[in-house]
């Protein structure tokens, strides 16, 4: 059972390979055989009127068994979006030389328009043979046959989409030589692969307002609009354009208008004018109050045109002026710019002609009431106000009428008032603009606040110096007593520049009590240092200033050496017996140089510093005596480590006394500490000598005794 | 060689021995001195102690020839003032003189000076014992 179900599947498995094999040979047949023509690219889109650009019709898959000696083929096109301006030989028959001289093939090429095909280019190629009639070297493979070139002279205009037409391939014939060399045969060949053309669409141009949502904040303001031109395409030949912008003559008055910048970018004379611009402003029945632009690209010199603008840009500008404003109490105005008879002239087939376009976009204008503003936002009863109208920044010059609510009013011409109310209240101020006897007005009310005073006093000492950290006290009262401030700030200049501002380093001590520890520069210039202190506690404010000196020295601050009292952390406590300053060692660079004897006898360190020289006792530097050394002159020297250095001294400067000496080790006792040393070689030799002779003379000792008692024995 | 022949000679070597020790002292003391005298002042203790090792040294090593000549009970007696006087050089530099120069050898340094000590002892022993029969 298992072998005869095993011997089906065989046979099945033989039969599936036998068919495999025959259909891989009848495929490998067959594409031998077939050879084909084909254009590329397989299609092309352009995107300009006037663009050229070229096809190559291909030959693929000939075989010289073939024997090629004759190509034809025809490429139908469409004549209203092409023009064939063009055709060349390709390159693959001229490799297969049979001839021995050029020419090694006959070209022929005709640009028709037939009853049959419709315009098209026919070509044919006969490979030459040799001079004996015969050939012996028949092409194969892949190659170009020709090039066709074609120039787009149509695209249509949007919305319309893009125009299409086939390069069609067709009634080709391939003719292969006999066997006998003596007829013809048509060689068997694939379906010519033909090829697709797009002709891109012409957008419209769409003519805009912009900006497009303008608004006004203020009578006799003057502002522009643009009108642009957007999406041009050049094989629009823009040569005219013309519109009108209607606007409201209630609400605006149009000044002027001036020619964009757009077309002026495409001359096509060699000299200027590029264009000639004409603007009317008009108030006619049809359209109302408007402004009429006309813009000609001029032609060269001999009415041509060569260069045609694209893109997008500004023909024009519109100058306006606001002629009315409502009050504050009334609602904005709007008003509709209108872009109408717009008319964009073309240059298309040399001859004038409307281009379509989008739809305009109009401009939108509002104008609302008039405002002013005034500082500080929460005033005090008899504080200085500032009242300033919100300008725009080009406008008529305008009268403002003020009226501050408490019987005063003032007019002027300047933007800015000063006023000052003189008791706390509600006051309604208004402010009248006035143009050529046109008016807007704003009113607003304006809360002044009783006039609270804030005590605020800053101590910052007389004298600082570089390194130092200084502390700077502020002091915060209300009527004599201390309150804390909500909000503070300090800030420090120093030759009218602000150099640090201390306000996040305001530290509070005590009820109105702050200070600030203030870390002075080791780079700090010399001068005078000012602190400024604003506090405000509510509505009531206060401010400080005081002033200290930032020396380059400690002469300044005492005549006599001044003294570190102690170091902690790297800050010294120096005093001068009657105040106190910290200094940071490393910013006034601070090293001991030597020692000193007070005139209490007392041993004081001596250290040089940027800001001259201090001294200190020795157990505020750590001094400690770590050995001794000898001197280039021979003389030993006490070696003393600080916390601001090393130094070296001579023994009687500090107290040296021997106290000790074990062998060759000798300790020495100093005001700083103790100290051991080791003595010569020679002392060490004398050392061990001495003990050597104290084992020699016991064992001397020893033996004498047994001698002695062994001769009294006998 | 006679018993006391042999004991003068142990007494010599003692003494002998005693003298090269105040040598050995005195050499330690003397460059000691001079090695700390940069660090301080140590002129008059080195003369001090050059002319207290010097009279040790002489009078141990004079006394030492006397034994070897027979002169037993003289150089006993010098040998022992020698010793004793070494005795005192040692106290003072070990435990009076400042700073101490010597405390820290002892008691090791004891043994320096007992051969002196023994020397004279031994001299003088030797004198009574020949009186004894």
């Amino acid at each position: 059972m298992k072998k005869s179900l095993a011997l089906t599947i065989l046979i099945q498995l033989t039969i599936i390979n036998l068919v495999a094999s025959c259909s891989g040979t009848l495929y490998q047949a067959q594409a031998q055989a077939t050879a084909g023509l084909y254009i590329d690219p397989a299609s092309y889109t352009a995107q300009r009127i006037g663009e050229t650009f070229n096809v190559t019709v291909n030959i693929r898959n000939l075989e010289a068994s073939q024997r090629l000696i004759v190509a034809q083929f025809r490429v139908v096109y469409n004549d209203t979006l092409l023009q064939a301006v063009g055709v060349h030989e390709g390159p693959f028959l001229q490799q297969f030389n049979n001839a021995g001289e050029p020419p090694y093939t006959m070209f022929i090429n005709y640009t028709e328009n037939d009853l049959l095909w419709g315009p098209n280019v026919l070509v044919g190629i006969l490979v030459m043979p040799n001079s004996t009639g015969q050939y012996t070297n028949y092409p194969n493979g892949n190659g170009t046959l020709a090039t066709i070139t074609f120039k787009t002279i149509y695209r249509p205009l949007a919305p319309s989409p893009p125009a299409t037409c086939l390069l069609n391939l067709t009634d080709t014939l391939l003719v292969g030589d006999a066997q006998d060399q003596q007829n013809v045969t048509e060689i068997p060949q694939m379906p010519p692969i033909s090829a697709t053309y797009y002709a891109q669409p012409i957008p419209l141009p769409i003519l805009s307002i912009q900006p497009s949502d303008y608004t006004a904040t203020l009578l006799g303001e003057i502002f522009n609009l643009n009108v642009n031109i957007d999406n041009l395409d050049a094989d629009s030949k823009l040569i005219v354009a013309q519109f009108r912008i209607q606007y409201n003559a209630t609400l605006l008055q149009a000044i002027d208008a001036t020619e964009g910048t757009f077309l002026q970018r495409f001359p096509n004379s060699a000299d200027q004018p590029y264009t000639f611009f004409i603007k009317y402003i008009e108030d006619n029945m049809i359209y109302g109050p408007n402004v009429l632009i006309g813009i000609l690209l001029m032609p060269n010199s001999t009415g041509q045109y060569t260069n045609y603008p694209l893109g997008n840009g500004t023909l024009a500008t519109i100058t306006f002026e606001t002629i009315s404003q409502p009050s504050a109490s009334q609602p904005p105005i709007t008003s509709d710019l209108v872009l109408n008879d717009t008319l964009l002239v073309s240059n298309l087939n040399e001859d004038v002609g409307e281009i379509p376009q989008g739809t305009p976009v109009n401009g939108l204008y509002q104008v609302q009431a008039p405002t002013f503003t005034y500082e500080p936002a929460e005033p005090s009863a008899g504080e200085v106000i500032v009242f300033k109208v919100t300008e725009p920044p080009n406008h008529e010059p305008l009268t403002y009428s003020w009226s501050f609510g408490d019987g005063i009013t003032k007019n002027t011409t300047s933007p800015t008032i000063a006023h000052a109310f003189p008791s706390y209240g509600t006051y309604n101020v208004s402010l009248i603009c006035i143009l050529n006897g046109t008016e807007a007005t704003d009113v607003q009310p304006v809360t002044v606040e009783s006039y609270m005073p804030l005590g605020v006093t800053a101590e910052v000492g007389s004298l600082h110096f570089k390194g130092e950290t200084a502390e700077f006290n502020i002091l915060t009262t209300d009527s004599g007593k201390p309150i804390n401030a909500t909000s503070l700030e300090a800030k420090l200049y120093f030759n009218g520049t602000l150099i640090n501002d201390l306000s996040s380093a305001i530290g509070y001590v005590d009820t109105g009590f702050y200070r600030i520890p203030y870390y002075i520069p080791a780079n700090a210039s010399p001068g005078e240092y000012t602190l400024l202190v604003k506090a405000e506690y509510y509505s009531a404010n206060g401010a400080a200033m005081a002033k200290f000196t930032i020396s380059p020295t400690l002469t300044a601050w005492n005549d006599s050496i001044a003294q570190i009292t102690e170091i902690q952390n790297g800050v010294a406590t120096v005093s001068n017996g009657i105040t106190n300053i910290k200094l940071t060692l490393t910013a006034i660079n601070a090293t001991v140089t030597g020692l000193i004897t007070s005139g209490k006898g007392e041993i004081l360190a001596k250290i040089d510093t940027s800001l001259g020289t201090l001294t200190t006792r020795l157990d505020a530097i750590n001094a400690t005596v770590t050995g001794l050394i000898t001197s280039g002159k021979g003389e030993i020297l006490a070696k003393i480590d600080t916390s601001l250095g090393t130094l070296t001294t001579r023994l009687d400067a500090i107290n040296a006394t021997i106290t000790e000496v074990k062998g060759n080790t000798v300790t020495i006792s100093t005001a700083l500490g103790e100290v051991k040393t080791t003595l010569s070689d020679t002392q060490s030799t004398a050392t061990t000598t001495l003990y050597a002779a104290s084992i020699l003379s016991a064992i001397a000792v020893i033996l004498a005794v047994i001698i002695l008692l062994i001769l009294r024995k006998k | 060689m006679s018993k006391s022949i042999n004991k003068n000679i142990i007494s010599a070597i003692l003494g002998f021995l005693g003298a090269a020790n105040s040598l050995v002292i005195g050499f330690y003391l003397l460059s000691t001195m001079l090695s700390i005298s940069q660090i301080q002042s140590m002129t008059f203790q080195s003369a001090i102690a050059s002319i207290a090792i010097g009279v040790a040294f002489a009078s141990l090593t004079y006394g030492s020839f006397e034994i070897l000549k027979g002169n037993t009970k003289k150089g006993a007696r010098i040998n022992m003032a020698g010793g004793i006087f070494s005795i005192l050089i040692y106290i003072y530099y070990s435990e009076f003189s400042q700073p101490s120069f010597l405390g820290w050898l002892n008691p090791v340094g004891i043994t320096l000076l007992i051969p002196p000590l023994l020397s004279g002892t031994i001299g003088l022993l030797k004198e009574t014992k020949l009186e004894l029969p």
